[in-house]
């Protein structure tokens, strides 16, 4: 009766940079079994070369559009552009480890095996093509990220924060899936595409959608604008970003937010861009991503100028990006510009990547081995000991705030012109008005370096490594920004047509 | 038969109650459990509306099935974070836990 | 063009190592850069005053941006005084700065910032011209900050760049929105859009945050604080960013967008009258400075009001004029400024009180200072005479109220030439006092003042040359073709040359009297106080604390309040959905509806119930896990009912792993369960309850729609059942959810590794033999 399916049938050519990240994190537990405890460097080596090799995977499938697992996995260059930045955030989040565990004694070869997992869980969200796949990857990004918020052990704040961040996140994870369910059941279907045509044909034949499915997407919302932390579901970041370990925080700020923004995009903008209340030209669910977009800009933004720790700074930084990503988001929402908004959000998520992992780079090198020292006075006179790292910090600031010829400005520009030409003015201005909020907060970390008296912090955590790591980042904020076509010319085949069904 | 819109009264108002769970109780497990509670009426949700709606395809069933494994994944790494919290700080009381703010 | 932008950003970061090698001469070598710059525009004269030059480079994918540079009159104009007054700058700053310590970081920022000026006025395309007016900004910001060991500088320079970096992005949305109506960037083609901006429901939004970004750039009321504040910086960078360039590029903007934008009433009011108020009250604090450099200050305020009204006015003589005075004042501003700094660098004090008879000890300076205070002062034989002319003449024919704008424009007027007499008169007849450390300045410092000073001279007799440059520039602003006639002297007696003999008289009489000003002066210093200055500084000092207090408000750092927060957003959005649909009734029938209900149905539901109310009411934790188990139970058994016993199957052993695990997890922890007060408890429960009745409601509004709509009905017959088979958790493992499960696996596997890890790192006490190791993953 069961036509059990060989394994042919599955079409996994496509999928192996998932698939094999998955298969080489496993190995890579196998592995670090017999690497002695002293030498767990080695591990991270491994996970490099994996993550090396799931990148150049990756790189040879960009142009490909295929679906693979019966549909429910899909392979397109949207998928393929989220995996190139999850690799790096990962591949860089390491370079930042290695030398952090070791100094603060935390050297365990499990903890890259979480990140190539998490990393697997982030890629995967990607390639989701149904609401079953969106949840198990979800789960997937989130369980190693809960353990690694808590992997400084015994700091009590790095268990708090592990704990917030699990409650919280399972609690979220729950409205989620209550959401998804109720999706199910307004379409019959969990397969993306299969909802994409029900609700396109509801829409056709003139009915409005109806309430289980506006209530599921309002759930769905709920436990997706937890994980890209946006108001009013942003407590929990800065205070998990705190008490996580520095290297986690970092890989935490662009992973989890780069995943939970593909899930939103899957959902909404691929699944749902007709779920219409009538009114033919924009999405029912615009109006609240807009609003909330405009809640996370006002808040993220004037909350980080009172912050005193660097981390709790790039915390509510973060917040504030994910408000900026938010408003493509609410652009998407408006019929006939789901494409560009895709593309400008996954251009400013590539900005965002670079520039935020080099602020953590930076903020990781004048960490002391016990966790303390992200006081932003810890950057007094930087300017002065390091002046290298501290123009490059510099520039990074100025990326995140949207100055012209960095990344950050591209990723602002292309994200505010679709935002004005899909119709939501005030929202822009809204976004350019708190930009120059920001400068404040970011312009002060600059100020703190190069303009006021002090010390100046040694940068002892700038090994080579994280040099490293800082030089990656500072290439890859600074060459977009000269030339903008490294980042817009991959997004160009990104299309948002549901593949498959 | 039962009419639907029982099981997702029951559902919702399960739901419901796991919310009011997380939110009044103050000892983390509890919380967790509570958790629990909601995805159990996610699953009932599930379960009813494949019944109802699309008693030929197993998307729900497997949807169910993926919720309840997945939530006790999510039950054993909370509990044993929670044992770590518990170790480090003594107490399990969400409101003994705010080191981290502002 | 690009190149020698670019030359001069590169060339600028080789300045340092210039100054290392041969520091005595680096100014002058540095200078070199900016005088071939000027030389090749003089080269290119011809070509700019006729058609103009082009250049496109494609740089971006942004559609629309590209960097377009056009030479025409009125870039050729400001190029020619960013580079020659650059120029000589680099060379004065050669000596002014000498022996002080990273000077060639000085020269690298002066290049920087003349390469991003000179790149601002060539571009022809708003969002390049939008990057390098930022570019000005930031270097203008660290220049500022140069002595940034002082408390003072570091204020000043970053007020100076919050206003002016702050004004460029409301600039650069103010682009956009003229990109979005006029369909371009590109300055030239939207001159042929002029009617589609102006007729635009956009077009005051447009003018409001162009006003916002050139008032701040140009120091206009009520951003005018900045710029008094910018002089802590060295004397060189306040001669060339502060007066003579940097503060002109907000003027250059109106005047390059005028064609576009300007002739409206809106434009000219707007403009005018912020232009009109500066220009007032940068004349009136002027008078009341004892520092050189901040009177020099408030009166390049004034003289940007002046050009600011001039654009505002917006006829074919205002453009003239504007071309006119922009030259002129360019040349005698910064030569004063210079003398300023060689007299300060001699002195080694600026404070006008203690500063007399220095026309003996330095000659020289008192030869520049006294050919640019006739010029600022608009005497015959010099330009800024044929400048005030103008002035006149198109505040005469403007065709509005007349006498009150002459009258306006007359008194500020009259205020430059009190100026004048002060860096004149003042400093430099009657009787010299002896100064301590007086030493003679070096040849630079007097030479690279005369310069500009003798060229006033020289374009005041060379009325050809003068008419020529400023009338192509004319022809830019004004949008037609502009011919301007200059005399050396005038030939007639004419309405015009009656009020500059007015305006000289009327100054010289003031500043013989300007003792008796004193009290008034005095009386607007106290008005000052509660100027704009000072709203900004509440604002730049009351954002943080206002900070403070939403991050106390909303981050407590309790859990339960974040939880709260989630929970009231969730409910909003129930709201919002609700008000978004009209809601049907309640059916009616609900009560008859329950009779369907069986036997064994009714007593499940009991069950499910009870052991809901005893979750929500236990108070240890041992209850809790049971009744959660009774509630699981009863969830495993409506998959039974549903003919998925699999399921139930699958759900019970999970329960009862569920359970198991939790016990385990109890044996190390604390049993009792605190309950919250009860005030919390209410608030809970109302908060809970409003959920589930909305929850409720709707799925009673659910019920009545038809439960399976054609929708469905299609859907059902359209999708081909994949898997047959009836035991779901088998379908789940053979068949088409395999990817899934794998992913299931992993994640299971990982909570287990994890947990272990967790477990593991424990210090001290030997690991692995706690409860729930092993039992991670179930």
């Amino acid at each position: 009766m069961t036509d059990i399916p060989v394994l042919a049938d599955l079409n996994l050519a496509w999928t192996w940079p998932v698939v094999g990240l998955g298969l080489g994190a496993t190995l890579l537990l196998v592995a670090d079994l017999f690497i002695p405890r002293d030498r767990k460097q080695q591990t991270a080596w491994l996970a490099l070369a994996i993550l090396l090799v799931s990148f150049l995977l990756n790189l040879a499938a960009f142009p490909v559009v295929d679906s693979a697992f019966f549909g429910m996995f899909v392979v397109d260059p949207f998928s393929a552009f989220l995996n190139l930045i999850a690799l790096t955030t990962a591949f860089i989040s390491i370079l930042l480890s290695v030398d952090y565990l070791q100094r603060s004694g935390m050297q365990r070869g499990e903890f890259y095996a979480l990140i190539l997992f998490t990393t697997a869980g982030v890629m995967l969200m990607g390639h989701a093509n149904d609401l079953v796949v969106v949840f198990v990857s979800l789960e997937l990004l989130s369980i190693p990220l809960y353990i690694l918020a808590a992997f400084r052990y015994p700091d009590v704040k790095s268990s708090e924060s592990g704990m917030k961040y699990l409650v919280l996140g399972a609690f979220a994870s729950a409205f989620f899936v209550f959401g998804a369910a109720l999706i199910y059941g307004a379409t019959g279907s969990t397969s993306l595409p299969h909802i994409f045509e029900v609700v396109a044909r509801g829409f056709a034949a003139g009915g409005a959608p109806e309430l289980l499915l506006l209530v599921g997407t309002g759930l769905v919302l709920v436990g997706l604008g937890f994980k890209v932390a946006v108001v009013p579901f942003h407590m929990w970041t800065p205070d998990v970003y705190e008490g996580a370990p520095t290297p986690v925080t970092a890989f935490m700020s662009v992973g989890a937010k780069v995943g939970g923004f593909a899930a939103l995009l899957r959902i909404l903008v691929f699944a749902l861009p007709v779920l219409s209340t009538g009114a033919v030209e924009a999405s029912a669910w615009q109006q609240v991503v807009s609003l909330i977009a405009a809640a996370t800009l006002i808040l993220g933004n004037v909350v980080a100028i009172a912050q005193q720790n660097v981390k709790r700074l790039l915390a509510y930084s973060s917040i504030a990006h994910a408000g900026y990503i938010m408003m493509a988001l609410a652009a998407a929402g408006h019929a006939g510009f789901g494409e560009q908004a895709t593309r400008a959000a996954l251009v400013y998520m590539l900005a965002y990547m670079f520039t935020n992992l080099g602020a953590f780079a930076v903020a990781i090198a004048i960490e002391k081995g016990d966790g303390s020292g992200s006081d932003l006075e810890q950057f007094v006179g930087l300017g002065r000991s390091r002046p290298l790292l501290a123009g490059i910090m510099a520039f990074f600031m100025l990326s995140l705030t949207g100055i012209p010829l960095t990344a950050g400005f591209i990723g602002k520009w292309l994200i505010f012109q679709v935002t004005i030409e899909a119709g939501l003015v005030p929202l822009a201005i809204l976004g350019v008005l708190t930009s120059v909020v920001s400068a404040y907060y970011y312009i002060g970390i600059i100020v703190r370096m190069f303009l006021r008296e002090g010390e100046g912090d040694p940068a002892a955590g700038g090994t080579g490594l994280v040099n490293g790591a800082v030089y990656l980042t500072f290439a890859g904020t600074l060459l977009p920004g000269i030339f903008p076509y490294l980042m817009t010319d991959l997004t160009r085949v990104v299309s948002t047509t549901p593949v498959g069904g | 038969m039962i009419p639907l819109w029982m099981y997702l009264l029951v559902a919702a108002l399960l739901f419901c109650i796991g919310i009011y769970g997380v939110l009044a109780r103050r000892n983390a497990v509890a919380i967790l459990m509570s958790v629990e509670l909601m995805l159990n009426a996610v699953n009932i949700n599930l379960v009813a509306f494949w019944r109802y709606l699309a008693p030929q395809d197993m998307s729900g069933q497997a949807f169910a099935a993926f919720v309840f494994v997945i939530a006790a994944a999510e039950a054993a790494v909370g509990l044993a974070i929670l044992l770590f919290v518990y170790r480090t700080k003594r107490s399990v009381i969400v409101e003994d836990v705010n080191l981290l703010r502002w | 063009m690009l190149n020698s932008v670019l030359a001069a950003f590169v060339l600028a970061f080789a300045a340092p190592l210039v100054a290392r090698h041969v520091p005595r001469q680096a100014g002058a070598i540095a200078a070199l850069l900016p005088a071939g710059i000027f030389v090749w525009l003089l080269n290119q004269a011809e070509m700019a005053l006729g058609p103009g030059v082009m250049e496109r480079w494609p740089w971006s994918p942004l559609p629309g941006v590209a960097l377009t540079f056009r030479l025409d009159g009125l870039s050729l104009l400001m190029a020619l005084i960013i580079s020659g007054v650059g120029a000589l700058i680099l060379f004065y700053a050669g000596a002014y700065m000498q022996g002080q310590a990273q000077v060639g970081r000085l020269y690298a920022l002066l290049l920087a910032f003349m390469a991003s000026m000179l790149g601002l006025v060539l571009a022809d395309n708003l969002i390049a011209l939008f990057i390098f007016w930022e570019l000005t900004s930031i270097t203008s910001f660290l220049l500022i900050g140069w002595h940034f060991q002082e408390e003072r500088s570091r204020a000043a320079a970053l007020q100076a760049l919050i206003v002016t970096g702050g004004g460029g992005l409301a600039l650069l949305a103010g682009f956009v929105l003229i990109g979005l109506v006029g369909g371009t960037w590109e300055i030239a083609e939207l001159a042929t859009q002029a009617g589609a901006l102006q007729d635009s429901a956009l077009y005051l939004p447009i003018l409001l945050l162009l006003w916002l970004g050139a008032a701040s750039k140009s120091a206009q009321f009520p951003f005018h604080f900045w710029l008094p504040g910018a002089m802590v910086a060295p004397t060189p960078v306040s001669a060339y960013l502060h007066s003579a360039t940097m503060v002109k590029a907000g003027v250059y903007l109106l005047a390059r967008l005028s064609p576009a934008l300007g002739g409206t009433s809106e434009w000219s009011m707007l403009f005018m009258v912020t232009g009109l108020v500066t220009l007032l009250l940068g004349g009136w604090l002027s008078l009341k400075q004892d520092d050189m450099k901040r009177m020099l200050a408030y009166s390049t305020v004034s003289s940007l009001g002046l050009l600011v009204t001039l654009l505002g006015l917006g006829t074919k003589l205002a453009a003239e004029a504007a071309a006119l005075y922009l030259l002129a004042h360019a040349l005698f501003k910064g030569a004063l400024f210079m003398v300023a700094g060689a007299i300060d660098h001699a002195t080694g004090t600026r404070d006008l009180r203690r500063l007399r008879g220095l026309a003996g000890a330095l000659p020289t300076s008192a030869l520049a200072a006294g050919l640019a205070g006739l010029s600022m002062a608009g005497l015959p034989l010099l330009a800024g005479f044929a400048a005030k002319e103008f002035i006149y003449e198109a505040a005469l024919f403007s065709g509005g109220s007349v006498w009150l704008l002459t009258l306006l424009l007359l008194a500020g007027n009259v205020a430059f030439v009190v100026v004048a007499q002060q860096m004149t008169l003042r400093i430099f007849a009657g009787t010299s006092l002896s100064f301590e450390s007086f030493h003679a300045p070096a040849v630079p410092l007097w030479l690279a003042a005369l310069v500009p000073g003798a060229l006033g001279l020289a374009l005041g007799l060379l009325p050809d040359v003068t008419a020529t440059l400023a009338g192509s520039a004319a022809r830019a602003i004004y949008g037609a073709p502009v011919t301007i006639h200059l005399f050396v002297l005038p030939g007639s007696v004419t309405p015009m040359l009656l009020l500059s003999a007015l305006t000289i008289a009327a100054g010289a009489t003031l500043y013989r009297r300007r003792m008796q000003l004193e009290p008034w002066l005095h009386w607007l210093d106290q008005g000052a106080r509660l100027g704009p200055e000072r709203a900004f500084r509440r604002l730049v000092e009351g954002l943080p604390r206002f900070a403070e207090r939403v991050t106390a408000l909303q981050q407590n750092g309790r859990l339960r309040s974040y939880v709260l927060w989630i929970v009231g957003a969730w409910l909003l959005l129930l709201a919002l959905t609700w008000a978004l649909r009209s809601a049907p009734g309640v059916p009616a029938d609900l009560l008859a509806r329950l009779a369907d209900l069986r036997f064994h149905e009714f007593i499940l539901v009991l069950v499910i119930l009870a052991g809901l109310a005893s979750v929500m009411l236990a108070n240890t934790l041992m209850t809790l896990i049971v009744s959660l188990g009774v509630v699981g139970i009863g969830t495993a058994i409506v998959f039974i009912l549903f003919g998925a016993p699999d399921l139930a199957m699958t759900q019970f052993s999970i329960e009862t792993l569920g359970v198991i695990l939790f016990v385990l997890v109890l044996y190390r922890l604390p049993g009792v369960v605190r309950l919250s007060p009860r005030r919390t408890v209410l608030r809970d429960s109302i908060l809970t309850g409003l959920a589930g009745a909305v929850v409720t409601l709707m799925i009673l509004v659910i019920t009545d729609l038809p439960l399976v709509s054609p929708l469905k009905t299609w859907f059902a017959g359209a999708s081909e059942p994949l898997g047959h088979g009836h035991n779901v958790v088998n379908v789940i493992l053979v068949d088409f959810r395999g990817f899934d499960t794998m992913g299931e696996i992993t994640v299971l596997g990982i909570a287990a590794i994890g947990i272990f890890a967790l477990l593991k790192l424990r210090p001290g006490r030997s690991a692995g033999r706690n409860a729930t190791d092993g039992k991670g993953g179930p």
